[in-house]
C-alpha cells in the first residue's frame, strides 16, 4: 500500500472521482449547500469509508457519485466516464454494469429469490454474467444453501449478505455502500463488514462506504471526513479509536 | 375520531377521487337511465295530454281482446252512433274517427324509420282535434291526403306530390293536399301520420264505410265531463259501447306508455346495476388496499388507545364520504349522460324531440342511496379487517396480506360452486328460480376461489414472460401473483362484463344457428316478402293475394291474430283467454311450410278448424277431432275442431284459417308472405315477383337465403345494443385496473426506486407494469371465458324447449372480445406505468 493524500493523484487509477462537486438545495436565504466544491478520488482496489456528522453531505456525495442524483456544478466520473454527459438510459446502464449498491434497508426485491436478487443487475441487462464469478461471490458470502429463499424467509444478516453478493455479482467498477450495517446487531454487522473487506482484499473489488460508525470505518483502508459539504480530513489504515477521536474533534 | 377520519379522507384527496370514480361510473349510468326514461315518459304523456286536450268524451266499442304484452284488438262501432251522440245533451261537436296502419311511400321510399308505427286516420277538423293544417288544405275528397310535418320533411314531400299509401286493404295513390302539425309540434310521438276524409279513411283502413273506431266529442262550454259522458251513454244505451271522459282516455293512453316504458326502465337498470356490481369489486379492492397500506397507522392508533370499533368506524366514515360524494357526482353526471343520449336519439329519429330533461327526485335520491349503500357494503370487510390489526403491527414493517390461500376459503368456494352446479342442474327441470340462484352461486364461488386460480395463472406466465421480456417479465409475473386476492378481484371485475358479453354472444349465435336449422327444416319456400320498415305490423293481405294470383307460384301470407279460447287453467277453472294465433290460407301453406305434422295437416284445415302444436295440445289434453270454443272480436262464438297436430312450434303454437276473421274489425296483416316458385330462385322468378310488388312499395322481396341472413342481422343488431350496454361495465373494470395498478405502484415505490438504482431502465419499469396489467387482463379473460361459456351454455340449454335447439360458440366474437379486453388492459397500464417509471430512487433508499 502506498501513502495516499487528499489531493487527486492522477498516476493512480481512480474507480470514481469528483471534481469541484457542488450540490445546492433551494435558493436565496434558504439555500443549503449539501456539497460545497468537493474534489476527491476513490482508487480502484481499495475500501474507502466516508464519515461525517449528520448533514455533512456524505450521503449526498455518495448519491451523486453513484448517478442516483445530479450535481449543481462540478463533475463526477465513474472510471473515465463523466456522468453529466449521460442521459437517463445510459446512466441506468452505467449503474447496472459499473456500480454496485448496498443500502441500509430495502435492499432486496421481495418477489425474487436470493439468487435472483443477487443476479438482478445481470438479469436486467439480459446477460448471464460470469457464472464462475457469481459462484465465487455466493461462496464468499456463504449463501449457497439459501439461494431459493425469498427475502422474507431470510434473517436481516442474510438479507444484507445477499445485498453484498448482488453488489459484487456484476464485477462493477465501484461499489457504494450506504450504512450497510446500520440495521444490524454488532455481531452480524461485523460479519458483513468482513465480507466487504474480503471482497476488496481477496477479490480486488472497490468499495466506498458511508457510515457514522467508527467500528465499521475501521474495516476500510482509508477514511474521508466530511463536514458542511467539504472534505475536512482523511485517515489511512484507520482504527476505531482513532476515528472516534477524529469524530469528536469534528463534532466540536 | 370522527374528525380524524374526515381529515384522513381529506389528506388523501387523490385516493378519494379514484375510489369515487368507480362509484361515479355506476351511479351515473343508473341515474342516466332514470332521467332518460323519465324524460321520454313525461314527453309521451304530454303528447297524449295534448292529443286529448280538447276531447271531453270518447266513445268506442267495449269489445276488446287484450294480448299478453298489452297489445289489444278492439271492435268497431256502427257509423250511425255519431248521430246519436250529437243528439245527446251537452254535446257541442261529435266526429267519427277511424285509425289504422298506413305506410306512406314517396318515390319508392317509405316515410319514417324502423320502429315507430305508421298510422293513417280520418281527418277530424274542428275543436276536438289536436291537429292543425299548417300548410295547404284539409282532405275533403277521395285521392287527397294530409301528412305530418315531420314525415313530409323526412321524405322531402311537398304539396301536390303523389304518394302511395299502403293499408290493410292494399296500396293506392294519393295527392298530398296539406301538411299538418300536432299541437304545434312537427310530429306526434315519432309516429308517421296520414289523414283522409272520413269515408275515404273508412274504406281505406276498415274496408267499409259503416263502421268507426271511435267518436270524439267536444262538450258545450262549461259542461262537466262526467255528466257529458253519462248523458252520451244514456243516449246510446248499448252495453257494448263505452263512453270515456277525456281525462279517462288520456290516462289510459298514458298508462299504456308508462307500462311499456316501465319494462325499458327495468331492462336498462339491470345493466346499470351490473355496472355498479362490477364497480363494487373495484371499491372493495381500493378499500382493502387502503386499509392494508395504512396498517401501521391504524396499529399506531390502536397502540395509543383507539378501540377496535373506532378504527373500524373511521374507515366507514371514509366509505360514507366516498359513497356520498361519488354518488352525488355520479347522479349528476347521469343527468348529463341522459342529455347526451337523448340528443343522440333525437338525431337518429327515435327521440321524443325534446331535450327538456325530467330529473326525478326519486330517481336521483334512489341512485344516491344505491351508490352509498354499495360503497358502504364494500367497506365492511376491509373496515373489520382494519379494526383487527394488532397494536404491535405498528412496530413491524410493511405487512403482507397472506390470507389468500386459506383452506377455509377453498372449502367455502368449493361448496358454493358445488351448490351452484346442483342448482343449475335442478333448474333445467323447469325452475327458473333455481337456475338464477345457481348462476349467482357460480359467480360468487368464482369470486371466492378466484385467488386460487389467479396466482397459478399469473405464475405460469413467468417463464414465457422471462423469455420475452427478461427480468422485467419475471417481475411482472411475480407482481401479479404476489397479491392473488387483489389480482383475482380486479380480474373478476373484468370477467363479469366479459362473461356476460360472451354469454350473450353465445345466446345470439345459438339463436342464429337454431333459426337456421329450424328455418332450414320448416321453411320450404323460395322467396319471402316482408315489410321494408319494421314497424311491427306487416303487409296487407292483398300482397299475398296478388302474389298468389300472379301465376308465378304459390304464395301464402302469415298473419298474427288474436282470439279468445275457452280454456281450463291448471286449477281446472274454465275461462276465456286471449290467444295469439297464426292465420294462414291453408290451400298453399303446405307448400311453403313444413311443420312436422304428427296428425292431420294444412290440407285438412277449414274455416272452423284449428291446428295445435303438439306440446300445447298435450298440455290442454286435446287430440285430433276435439273441439275448442273460440270467441271472436265481435263476440261471435264458434267451435273450432282440432284438425291437425304439428311438432315444430317455431312459428307459433296455434294456427287457423284466415277466413275465420272475415268480417271482423281485426285487420289482418301478414308479417311475412312465403312464396314457392317453379324452378326455385331464379332471375326470371325474382323479376316476376318484383313486378307484382311494384304495386306495394312498402313490401320487400328476399330470396330464402337472403331472408335467413336477414334474421342473423336482426339478432346481430340486438346483440350490438346489449354489447354497448355491457361495455359500460367493462369500462369500469378497466378503470379498476388503472386504480389497482396505481395503488400497487404507490405501494411499491421503494422497491421500484431500488430497481431503478440497481439498473432497471425506465422502459423496463414500464414494460413490467404493462405486462402485469396484461396478466391481470389475461386472468380476467380466463375467468370470463370459463364463466361466459358456461353461462351461455346454461341459458341456451334451459331454452332448448323454446326453440334454442343448437348450441353455438361464436369463436370470432369471443376472440375479438378477449383481445379487446387485453388491449384495454394494456391501455389501463399507461398511467400507472408512467408513474412507476418516475419512481424516485432516493426516496426508495431513504432509511426512514
Amino acid at each position: 500500500m502506498t501513502d495516499m493524500s487528499v489531493a487527486p493523484n492522477r498516476s493512480r487509477t481512480a474507480a470514481a472521482r469528483a471534481v469541484d462537486a457542488s450540490k445546492v438545495y433551494g435558493g436565496g436565504d434558504s439555500e443549503v449547500r449539501a456539497l460545497d466544491g468537493i474534489t476527491v478520488d476513490f482508487e480502484a482496489g481499495r475500501f474507502t469509508a466516508i464519515m461525517g456528522p449528520s448533514g455533512s453531505g456524505k450521503s449526498t456525495l455518495m448519491h451523486c457519485m453513484a448517478g442516483l442524483d445530479s450535481l449543481t456544478s462540478g463533475e463526477v466520473f465513474i472510471g473515465e466516464t463523466p456522468l453529466a454527459t449521460l442521459n437517463d438510459r445510459q446512466l441506468t446502464e452505467l449503474r447496472r454494469t459499473a456500480v454496485g449498491f448496498i443500502f441500509q434497508a430495502y435492499n432486496l426485491v421481495p418477489t425474487l429469490t436470493a439468487l435472483e436478487n443477487i443476479t438482478l443487475p445481470l438479469l436486467l441487462g439480459g446477460s448471464e454474467g460470469d457464472r464462475q464469478w457469481v459462484d465465487t461471490v455466493i461462496d464468499t458470502v456463504g449463501l449457497r444453501d439459501r439461494l431459493d429463499h425469498r427475502p422474507s424467509e431470510l434473517s436481516g444478516g442474510q438479507q444484507q449478505r445477499v445485498a453484498v453478493a448482488r453488489a459484487l455479482a456484476s464485477q462493477p467498477t465501484i461499489i457504494f455502500a450506504d450504512e450497510p450495517t446500520g440495521n444490524l446487531d454488532s455481531r452480524t454487522g461485523a460479519e458483513i463488514l468482513t465480507f466487504m473487506r474480503r471482497a476488496v482484499s481477496d477479490l480486488g473489488q472497490t468499495i466506498v462506504m458511508v457510515t457514522h460508525d467508527p467500528g465499521a470505518a475501521s474495516y476500510s483502508d482509508r477514511v474521508v471526513f466530511l463536514a458542511d459539504g467539504r472534505i475536512v480530513d482523511e485517515m489511512h489504515e484507520p482504527t476505531a479509536e482513532r476515528v472516534l477521536d477524529k469524530m469528536k474533534h469534528l463534532g466540536e | 375520531m370522527f374528525r380524524l377520519s374526515l381529515r384522513n379522507v381529506w389528506s388523501r384527496k387523490g385516493r378519494l377521487v379514484i375510489t369515487a370514480i368507480a362509484v361515479v361510473a355506476g351511479t351515473a349510468f343508473l341515474n342516466g337511465v332514470f332521467v332518460l326514461t323519465g324524460t321520454i315518459r313525461q314527453s309521451l304523456s304530454q303528447v297524449f295530454a295534448d292529443a286529448y286536450a280538447d276531447t271531453d268524451a270518447f266513445v268506442r266499442s267495449s269489445r276488446v281482446i287484450e294480448g299478453d304484452f298489452g297489445e289489444e284488438a278492439r271492435d268497431r262501432i256502427p257509423v250511425e252512433i255519431v248521430d246519436t251522440v250529437r243528439s245527446a245533451d251537452g254535446v257541442l261537436e261529435a266526429d267519427g274517427y277511424v285509425v289504422g296502419v298506413a305506410v306512406v311511400t314517396f318515390e319508392g321510399t317509405p316515410l319514417g324509420v324502423d320502429g315507430p308505427p305508421k298510422f293513417g286516420a280520418s281527418w277530424v277538423g274542428g275543436e276536438v282535434s289536436p291537429w292543425d293544417i299548417d300548410e295547404g288544405a284539409p282532405p275533403v275528397a277521395p285521392g287527397e291526403v294530409v301528412i305530418d310535418r315531420a314525415s313530409a320533411r323526412f321524405g322531402g314531400v311537398e304539396i301536390g306530390d303523389t304518394v302511395t299509401i299502403t293499408t290493410a286493404t292494399g296500396s293506392q295513390e294519393f295527392t298530398v293536399v296539406g301538411i299538418a302539425t300536432f299541437a304545434g309540434a312537427d310530429s306526434f310521438g315519432g309516429v308517421n301520420w296520414s289523414f283522409f276524409e272520413l269515408s275515404v279513411a273508412q274504406q281505406l283502413l276498415a274496408g267499409a264505410t259503416d263502421a268507426l273506431d271511435a267518436v270524439l266529442v267536444a262538450g258545450d262550454d262549461g259542461v262537466d265531463e262526467v255528466a257529458l259522458a253519462d248523458s252520451i251513454d244514456a243516449a246510446i244505451g248499448d252495453s257494448e259501447v263505452e263512453v270515456l271522459t277525456g281525462t279517462e282516455i288520456t290516462e289510459e293512453s298514458q298508462s299504456a306508455i308508462q307500462r311499456a316504458l316501465g319494462f325499458i326502465t327495468i331492462f336498462l337498470s339491470v345493466f346499470a346495476l351490473i355496472s355498479l356490481f362490477v364497480g363494487s369489486f373495484i371499491i372493495f379492492n381500493v378499500f382493502s388496499i387502503s386499509a392494508a397500506q395504512r396498517q401501521r397507522e391504524n396499529a399506531l392508533l390502536r397502540a395509543i388507545g383507539a378501540t377496535r370499533g373506532q378504527v373500524t368506524r373511521s374507515l366507514f366514515v371514509e366509505a360514507a364520504v366516498v359513497g356520498f360524494s361519488g354518488s352525488l357526482v355520479g347522479a349528476t353526471a347521469g343527468v348529463g349522460l341522459a342529455w347526451a343520449l337523448l340528443a343522440l336519439l333525437n338525431a337518429i329519429g327515435f327521440g321524443p324531440g325534446t331535450t327538456d330533461l325530467v330529473v326525478g327526485v326519486q330517481g336521483f335520491i334512489g341512485t344516491m342511496f344505491v351508490g352509498i349503500g354499495v360503497t358502504l357494503a364494500c367497506a365492511v370487510v376491509p373496515a373489520l379487517r382494519a379494526g383487527r390489526v394488532p397494536p404491535l403491527a405498528a412496530m413491524r414493517d410493511v405487512a403482507v396480506d397472506r390470507s389468500a390461500a386459506s383452506r377455509r376459503r377453498l372449502v367455502i368456494g368449493g361448496i358454493a360452486l358445488g351448490l351452484g352446479v346442483l342448482s343449475v342442474a335442478g333448474g333445467f327441470s323447469g325452475s327458473s328460480m333455481l337456475l338464477g340462484l345457481g348462476i349467482a352461486l357460480v359467480f360468487i364461488s368464482m369470486v371466492i376461489v378466484g385467488p386460487f386460480i389467479a396466482a397459478p395463472v399469473a405464475k405460469s406466465t413467468s417463464p414465457l414472460l422471462t423469455r420475452l421480456r427478461g427480468a422485467a417479465g419475471t417481475m411482472s409475473a411475480r407482481n401479479a401473483a404476489r397479491n392473488p386476492k387483489r389480482t383475482a378481484i380486479t380480474a373478476m371485475a373484468l370477467a363479469v362484463g366479459l362473461s356476460l358479453m360472451i354469454a350473450v354472444a353465445t345466446l345470439g349465435a345459438s339463436a342464429k344457428a337454431s333459426a337456421r336449422v329450424i328455418i332450414g327444416e320448416a321453411f320450404t319456400a323460395d322467396y319471402v316478402v316482408s315489410e321494408k320498415l319494421q314497424s311491427g305490423f306487416g303487409l296487407p293481405t292483398a300482397v299475398a293475394d296478388a302474389l298468389d294470383g300472379a301465376g308465378v307460384g304459390d304464395a301464402v301470407g302469415f298473419a298474427g291474430a288474436q282470439l279468445q279460447l275457452n280454456e281450463q287453467d291448471d286449477s281446472g277453472v274454465r275461462d276465456w283467454r286471449a290467444k295469439a294465433v297464426i292465420a294462414v290460407s291453408p290451400q298453399n301453406a303446405a307448400a311453403v311450410l313444413e311443420l312436422g305434422f304428427v296428425e292431420g295437416g294444412f290440407g285438412d284445415l277449414t274455416r272452423d278448424g284449428i291446428l295445435y302444436a303438439q306440446d300445447k295440445a298435450q298440455r290442454d289434453g286435446l287430440v285430433l277431432g276435439d273441439t275448442v270454443r273460440a270467441k271472436l272480436l265481435d263476440g261471435t262464438e264458434v267451435d273450432l275442431t282440432v284438425q291437425g297436430i304439428y311438432s315444430d312450434d317455431t312459428f307459433g303454437n296455434l294456427m287457423v284459417d284466415r277466413a275465420l276473421f272475415d268480417g271482423q274489425a281485426f285487420p289482418l296483416f301478414d308479417f311475412a308472405v312465403f312464396a314457392r316458385t317453379e324452378g326455385g330462385v331464379s332471375p326470371e322468378n325474382t323479376s316476376a315477383l318484383q313486378a307484382v310488388l311494384d304495386e306495394f312499395p312498402s313490401a320487400k322481396l328476399q330470396s330464402r337465403d337472403e331472408f335467413i341472413d336477414a334474421q342473423d342481422d336482426q339478432v346481430d343488431g340486438f346483440l350490438n345494443f346489449i354489447y354497448g350496454l355491457l361495455g359500460m361495465s367493462i369500462f369500469i373494470a378497466v378503470i379498476g385496473i388503472v386504480i389497482t395498478l396505481w395503488l400497487a405502484v404507490y405501494e411499491r415505490r421503494r422497491e421500484l426506486g431500488l430497481l431503478r438504482a440497481v439498473g432497471m431502465t425506465r422502459k423496463q419499469v414500464r414494460t413490467s407494469v404493462l405486462w402485469e396489467s396484461l396478466i391481470t387482463g389475461a386472468v380476467g379473460v380466463v375467468f370470463g371465458l370459463v364463466l361466459g361459456t358456461s353461462l351461455g351454455w346454461i341459458i341456451v340449454r334451459s331454452f332448448r324447449d323454446e326453440g334454442l335447439r343448437e348450441f353455438a360458440l361464436p369463436a370470432s366474437t369471443i376472440a375479438t372480445a378477449s383481445v379487446a379486453v387485453l388491449v384495454f388492459a394494456a391501455l389501463a397500464a399507461f398511467l400507472p406505468a408512467r408513474k412507476a417509471a418516475k419512481s424516485d430512487m432516493l426516496d426508495a433508499i431513504a432509511t426512514t
